[in-house]
């Protein structure tokens, strides 16, 4: 592997980069394999036992194409036994285009075997190959262009992973300046280097001689062809197009996902790209969803282990939304329980832990905690706590009110309404909120709660929020009319 | 009241059935704008809650439509409740209490009762 600093322009870089790529037997050696696979699967009059010959010649790929024809990513009823099978079966262009994907990718298992920003990179490339494959047949409205997305999401990534694998000190400055400011390692690439991905991976596509095809279809990602309305392209103008817009939003995508975005901002992203690809409602999500499998299969098949995806990822998949375990259900019987113990004059105690319960499990806070005024009312003190946090004792914990630490607290009691902001109880509150106990004028304390995660609390998670703090003051109110 | 509420969130929608009943109200849900223009052609209600963000037909439109073929007054729920301010129908503001929805419901059930 060679080193270089960021001092040089990037024209120096580029040729660095290509220097590398010839200095490099191997890799080469295996695009040429690519090329000529793909040149003869292009080819109607080419037989089958050409293209079984060829992949037969490199090394192990033909134990690798087996394994993946066979794996749950194809749900083939009856296994593939042969490479002639598996052309006749997939189709020689398929079968190339499968080759393709495991020759550049077998190149770089071996550095990503450690938890580096390497391992990070290879497995971004690797998501966004599979979100390709799965989106763009649903824009081409073609089940048969899963392999070209799959093939054209790789080489988008392409540029940056061979920048990660020859140039490590670059990539792993640029990773740590992404993460110092908080902004996209494709972004801190670009401020680093001054080429952009989609340049690098150009210069890539051409150095290793690979389809030009390719090279259109990533002018068209940083440069979006625009339509007006009622204009009718030319049919292959309007595939790379549409192929284009595809391997971009997987990138997009993949980007929030592996640079550690939340749910909210994966759903943003969704809502974005809906509207840019067109797409019915759903298919964005089911592909999503789809992708934590996917990868745990493509990530044995090329015996890589890499972090796993967040576990939110998988709510995409409608079939887990179904399960009763889902969200929304889990947090209605939690509602419906505090409901239940309202109608039935249970003491204010059980439904405020009733409540906590909801926060806690139903709306997945990390920390909730509740916090009574002590009898002069000038300080509020920790009663109970649902959630773990080493050396901290709820009974202990007491926030004067004169000098609040704690404004999320604070606001929460002064106002009298639930607050969603301020700093909270410990170093790594985010979010935090607290909803006010109390009836009319009259507060007994707050239920506070945080994640230490950074997931923002969304829209309707606040709108429940507020429904659990009605039906508080709702207990409140009925327990001191009994008292009365 | 006989209220339609169209939400694409299963979560809001749940929450306004248990505000809405509790209120005293009778509630059908919908979940998208396709399907609450269905309900509402075959159904009669007093009063239409929507959200605003909704894919294929969204909240304005949705209300838009039924403000073109009857008097029936709609609330639009949304996060933005500034955009609104000359709009057709009343606004209200999300996330929102069960008081604040009793409010805005008390208002437009005058109207109710006036176009009755």
């Amino acid at each position: 592997m060679l080193d270089t600093t960021t001092t040089e322009s990037p024209e120096e870089l580029l040729e660095k980069l290509k220097k590398a790529l010839k200095k490099d037997g191997d890799f080469p050696a295996s695009a040429r394999v690519v090329t000529e696979l793909r040149r003869l699967a292009s080819d109607p009059k080419t037989p089958g036992d050409k293209i079984t010959e060829l992949i037969l010649r490199e090394p192990s790929l033909g134990t690798r194409i087996l394994s993946v024809v066979n794996s749950a990513y194809f749900q083939r009823a009856k296994p593939i036994m042969t490479i002639s099978q598996a052309v006749v079966q997939l189709g020689m262009k398929a079968l190339a285009e499968l080759c393709a994907g495991l020759i550049l990718l077998q190149k770089f298992v071996p550095h990503a075997r450690k938890d580096t920003p390497f391992a990070s990179c290879l497995r971004k490339t690797i998501l966004t190959s599979l979100l390709a494959s799965t989106i763009t047949p649903q824009t081409q409205k073609d089940a048969k262009q899963e392999e070209t997305g799959y093939l054209a999401g790789a080489f988008l990534e392409l540029g940056v992973l061979l920048l990660a694998f020859y140039f490590p000190q670059v990539y792993e400055n640029a990773f740590r300046r992404a993460q110092a400011k908080q902004i996209p390692v494709k972004q801190a690439i670009h401020e680093l280097t001054g080429l952009t991905v989609v340049q690098i991976s150009s210069e890539v596509i051409k150095a290793l001689e690979l389809p030009p095809f390719y090279l259109e279809l990533l002018k068209e990602v940083e440069n979006p062809t625009k339509v007006a309305p009622g204009q009718t392209l030319p049919i292959l103008k309007d595939q790379t197009l549409k192929l284009g817009k595809s391997i971009s939003a997987a990138e997009r995508v993949t980007q929030v996902i592996s640079e550690g975005g939340s749910k909210a901002a994966v759903d943003h992203m969704i809502n974005s790209l809906k509207k840019e690809l067109n797409l019915p409602d759903g298919v964005l999500e089911s592909s999503i969803g789809a992708l934590p499998a996917m990868f745990a299969e493509h990530c044995s098949t090329i015996q890589l282990t890499l972090p796993p995806l967040p576990e939110f990822v998988a709510q995409y998949n409608p079939e887990s939304s179904n399960n009763s375990g889902s969200y929304e259900q889990e947090y209605s019987s939690y509602v419906n329980e505090i409901k239940e113990a309202l109608d039935a004059g249970e003491p204010t105690a059980s439904i405020l832990t009733s409540v906590m319960e909801a926060v806690a499990f139903g709306l997945k806070f990390d920390r909730v905690i509740l916090l009574l005024l002590n009898n002069t009312r000038q300080k509020i003190v920790g009663r109970m706590m649902l959630g773990s946090e080493a050396n901290f004792n709820p009974n202990q914990c007491e926030i004067d009110l004169a000098q609040p630490k704690v404004p999320v607290v604070a606001s929460a009691l002064r106002s009298k309404k639930s607050h969603f902001e301020g700093i909270g109880l410990f170093p790594d509150s985010n979010p935090t909120m607290a909803i006010p106990i109390g009836a009319g004028d009259r507060l007994i304390g707050v239920i506070y709660g945080d994640r230490r995660n950074g997931s923002p609390i969304l829209d309707k998670e606040k709108q429940v929020v507020l429904h659990i703090a009605d039906l508080i003051e709702k207990a409140l109110l009925a327990t001191s009319q009994r008292k009365v | 009241m006989k209220l339609l509420v169209v939400d694409d969130d299963p979560m809001i929608r749940e929450v306004c059935r248990v505000m809405l009943q509790s209120l005293g109200h009778s509630v059908t849900l919908s979940k998208n704008g396709s399907e609450a223009m269905e309900l509402f052609t075959s159904d009669c209600f007093d009063l239409v809650l929507s959200d605003r963000m909704m894919p294929e037909v969204d909240g304005i439109s949705l209300l838009t439509w039924i403000k073109s073929i009857s008097d029936v007054p709609c609330i639009l729920m949304t996060a933005d409740s500034d955009q609104f301010g000359e709009a057709n129908y009343s606004v209200l503001k999300k996330p929102f209490t069960q008081a604040a929805l009793k409010v805005v419901l008390d208002s437009v059930d005058s109207l109710v009762i006036v176009n009755k």
